[in-house]
């Protein structure tokens, strides 16, 4: 495997600012039977902070826990130890609530509303004059692209429409923070490209974006940082543009190439003047430091992830 | 006579009594009960998981956020809870049991026919009893599935994360679900009085040769004048009616199967007959107070007891002292135009031996001053079981012969300073006894009006409407679907025999509790007999006295569906009373308290994702 890079700083997000808006704090959840007898350590002790204007994924297996971090983070399950804050106070807090975004991993939307009437009954739930909330339902409808069924209950919809009008109810309020639970599920390559940009776009907002996916081309695409959690366990985080960099090879990218010039290009490639686009750092694929820090995980359970990387040079 | 609840003034009811501890102490006591045992269950399951301290802090956080959460509750967010509750009803088909009553009542035309001796009785009992029930039912169904749906179809955690309080998840769908119970209710109400009017309406024809004129011969003058006219109508469904004519050839029919018909001569020789009359009432009853005398004439609590069939009635025994003694508060008011007090009697007979089953059992009544020792002379009466209304002449003969004062004025002579008059009744027949309630004796006040009755009636279904929906929602707060469905309807059920187990919590059974049931059954000792003396007796009678304990308190937790019952006062033509009202809005509004906010701990407690 080849070494990459963590770089644990949201400094260097674009738009993210040092203000914490997600902070967990040995964040441990355990299931528990009707009993009261252990059933599952879904989570264990973990420590995480998302600052405002980051995108930030959260990366794992199926029961690696992310989940079960989200749900945390929203006041749906209560930690059996440790702490959970959102904009430094319980997520419980319903005034924390007017600030929030949920999408579900599945629409768990009422089937028998139509799109309007799904937002309107959202939007009622929040502090907004009426005018404002038709205003918006307006846009978000035209924003997702269901202006053409609005009227039709949602039980006649594709899991692509329904993902949409999800998101739409995600944003009736205009977070400040988003919780996106695998976002693209259901959606078609167009409807995969779109969602990347809108949430690329509410970060230029200003927006924070906790996202989990299990696509990982997703995440690489539009995270600034990623948790990559195994078993209920941290086991990587950091800026994707670091975790991704393999440090100990050099990747040349040349154009203008003749055929006998490709014959000798790894001895002597200055020599023969072609246009030098690019020499850096090559970057493996998400994916591929997923496995790799799964397939460790797997091998040492209970440390942390230990991949061929030289963390201190940068 | 299908009344047999006592009705109790507000005071009486509401505050402690000699024999019972009063509305007010129960719902204090209810909502103490509930406190304490609420903390206490959720600081053990607290401490079993998390530790002593942090079950006392999380106990105690619940508790304190619970009041401002109540303080905060917005209409608004209630409003959108409510209206998807509604929404959700309508369209998952919650009408359906709408159709299904419209089908039953097109269809129940076949079957109920106002040929019976009692049509209006027949038709009441159908309509309201049949209504009440399929409401009822499809409230359950409705309460107790919808949010347990929503945590399983993971819908709720759309809810919980937006700024919407435990209250308001609670309230907006109990609003919601009671607002299709009301529409329903009233949609079955119009339908059913239009079956009623509909179902009941018929009218007779004369047959002016059949009428028979009555003529009056003049004495001195010889002239012959018409004084009115006699016959029978026509045989329509199921009956006819004998009638007489005054003069002008006005009157009313006999009363036939609960009503009577308007008769009238036209000009032409010919009759109109209207459509039913008298048939629909709301009789209002003035209620006294009882209270009985035993053989010797001694004060004594009840009545005697002649099984447990009877046992709202307390029996006097024939040809003794004993009596049941009425004490009604009396004015001039009472009085109708005649200057007469319209009274009736519903009395039960209980006889030791068969007699004479046509010609009734004899009694006698007397009107008495409640402080003074007069009273007016016996009148003879006949108990038939059945109701009979009696007009008693305001000007009674005096029992003593006082030249001075042969007869007793009702109101003027036999009624106190405080406003009081007291009927006796005794019976005549050795041998044989009546069946005395507080329910049996009245004076009828004066007739209300029907369609009010019908609206108070729908108004104490409303109430059980209330609280089906209520019960439902908090079982589904923390059990599933189907067993929030059992549940519920356990509690609906023992609601209808919340009577019996009131009277075993109050010792009031044969043969003690559990423990010295078991013992009774294993020994093959029969109820009447007295257990050995011993420690042990002592010990088994302690722990069916904590068992008692108990039981009393889970009975004030459950409702007692009789008391909000209210069909029988209109199936029977009695007007229903508004103290009965008041008393039925005061319970339900207790238990809503109670079990929202027990609904409310619940959601606020329970981990939604879990």
């Amino acid at each position: 495997m080849a070494t990459t890079e963590t770089m644990d700083s949201a400094a260097e997000t674009p738009s993210a600012s040092n203000e914490i808006v997600i902070e967990t704090r040995n964040l441990t959840k355990v299931y528990r039977d009707f009993w009261g007898r252990q059933k599952v350590r879904a989570l264990k002790a973990l420590d995480l902070e998302v600052r405002r204007g980051e995108i930030f994924g959260l990366l794992g297996p199926n029961g690696s826990g992310k989940s079960t971090t989200m749900k945390l983070l929203l006041g749906l399950l209560f930690p059996t130890s440790g702490q959970a804050l959102v904009f430094g106070e319980d997520p419980s807090k319903v005034s924390i609530k007017e600030r929030i975004g949920y999408l579900p991993e599945e629409s768990y939307l009422y089937r028998f509303l139509s799109a309007r009437e799904t937002l309107e009954f959202y939007g009622r739930l929040f502090d907004m004059p009426a005018s404002v909330r038709r205003e918006r339902i307006d846009k978000l409808i035209e924003m997702v692209g269901l202006k053409w069924a609005e009227r039709r209950q949602l039980k006649e919809y594709s899991k692509g429409m329904t993902r949409r009008i999800g998101l739409a109810q995600a944003l009736i309020n205009d977070p400040e923070l988003i919780f996106l639970d695998e976002p693209t599920t259901g959606l078609d390559p167009l409807g995969i490209r779109e969602m990347k940009d809108l949430i690329l776009r509410l970060r230029d907002e200003g927006k924070t974006v906790l996202v989990t996916s299990h696509q990982l081309a997703d995440l690489q695409d539009v995270a600034d940082r990623i948790a990559i959690l195994h078993q209920g366990e941290l086991k990587e985080m950091g800026r994707v543009d670091a975790l991704l960099k393999v440090r100990d090879e050099t990747q040349i990218r040349a154009r203008g190439l003749s055929d006998a010039a490709k014959e000798e290009i790894r001895q002597v490639i200055q020599r023969h003047e072609a246009e030098l686009i690019d020499i850096e750092n090559p970057t493996t694929t998400l994916e591929e430091l997923f496995l790799s820090i799964v397939r460790d995980s797997e091998a040492r359970p209970g440390r942390r992830a230990r991949v061929d990387r030289d963390d201190s040079a940068d | 006579m299908g009344i047999e609840n006592d009705i109790y003034s507000m005071n009486d009811w509401l505050l402690p009594g000699a024999d019972h501890l009063g509305g007010l102490v129960v719902f204090i006591s209810a909502i103490a009960i509930l406190a304490v045992a609420g903390a206490l269950i959720g600081f053990i399951v607290s401490s079993i998981r998390n530790g002593p301290f942090e079950a006392f802090y999380a106990v105690g956080r619940i508790a304190v956020e619970s009041v401002p959460e109540l303080l905060s509750i917005s209409p608004r967010r209630v409003g959108a809870m409510t209206w998807l509750a509604f929404q959700e009803a309508i369209r998952k088909r919650a009408l359906v049991a709408f159709a299904l009553f419209m089908v039953v009542l097109l269809f129940s035309g076949w079957y109920i026919t106002p040929n019976s001796e009692s049509p209006v009785r027949l038709y009441l009992s159908f309509v309201l009893t049949f209504q009440n029930w399929l409401l009822l039912l499809m409230c359950i169904l409705l309460s107790v599935f919808s949010l347990p749906a929503d945590i399983q179809n993971k819908t709720i955690y759309t809810i919980y994360t937006k700024p919407v309080l435990h209250w308001e998840i609670f309230l907006g769908r109990l609003f919601g679900y009671i607002g299709v119970g009301s529409m329903m209710l009233v949609a079955m109400g119009v339908c059913s009085y239009v079956f009623l009017y509909r179902g009941l309406d018929h009218t007779h024809q004369i047959d002016p040769q059949s009428v028979t004129e009555l003529t009056d011969t003049d004495d001195d003058t010889g002239e012959t004048k018409v004084i009115g006219w006699e016959g029978e109508t026509t045989f329509n469904v199921g009956h006819s009616h004998p009638f007489s004519l005054d003069a002008d050839g006005d009157g009313l029919a006999a009363r036939e199967r609960q009503h009577t018909h308007q008769v009238t001569r036209n000009e032409d020789g010919t009759f109109t007959v209207s459509g039913p009359k008298e048939m629909l009432q709301a009789r209002v009853r003035h209620l006294g107070k009882i209270r009985f005398l035993d053989r010797g004439g001694e004060p004594t609590n009840k009545g005697i007891n002649v099984g447990n069939e009877w046992d709202y009635y307390g029996h006097i025994e024939g040809g003794t002292l004993s009596a049941a003694v009425f004490t009604f508060d009396m004015s001039d008011a009472l009085l109708n135009e005649e200057n007469q007090l319209p009274m009736e009697f519903n009395l039960r007979v209980f006889r030791t031996y068969k007699g004479d089953i046509v010609s009734g059992i004899r009694g006698s009544y007397y009107f008495k001053h409640p402080d003074l020792d007069i009273r007016s002379r016996s009148i003879p009466f006949t108990a038939k079981e059945e109701a009979e209304t009696v007009l008693v002449s305001r000007s009674q003969e005096n029992s003593d012969i006082d030249p001075t004062a042969p007869n007793l004025d009702l109101v003027e002579n036999l009624t106190n300073a405080d406003g009081k008059i007291e009927l006796w009744i005794q019976c005549s027949e050795r041998g044989q006894y009546y069946g005395v309630a507080q329910n049996s004796v009245f004076i009828l006040k004066s007739n209300g009006s029907f369609f009010w009755n019908f609206v108070k009636c729908y108004i104490s279904m409303w109430f059980q409407v209330v609280m089906v929906v209520t019960f439902g929602l908090v079982f589904s707060t923390f059990l599933n679907g189907p067993v929030a469905a059992l549940a519920s309807l356990i509690a609906l059920g023992y609601g209808f025999f919340a009577e019996s187990v009131r009277e075993l919590a109050n010792g009031e059974w044969y043969g003690g509790g559990p423990v010295e049931s078991s013992i009774r059954l294993f020994n093959q000792k029969n109820v009447m007999v007295d257990l050995d003396e011993g420690v042990y007796v002592n010990i088994v009678k302690f722990i069916d006295a904590r068992f008692f304990d108990g039981l009393r308190v889970f009975v004030n937790m459950l409702p007692d569906y009789n008391q909000l019952d209210t069909h029988s006062f209109v199936v029977d033509g009695y007007n229903i009373p508004g103290v009965v009202m008041i008393q039925q809005l005061l319970i339900v509004g207790a238990f809503f308290v109670c079990l929202v906010t027990t609904g409310y701990f619940f959601l606020k407690t329970r981990e939604i994702a879990g």
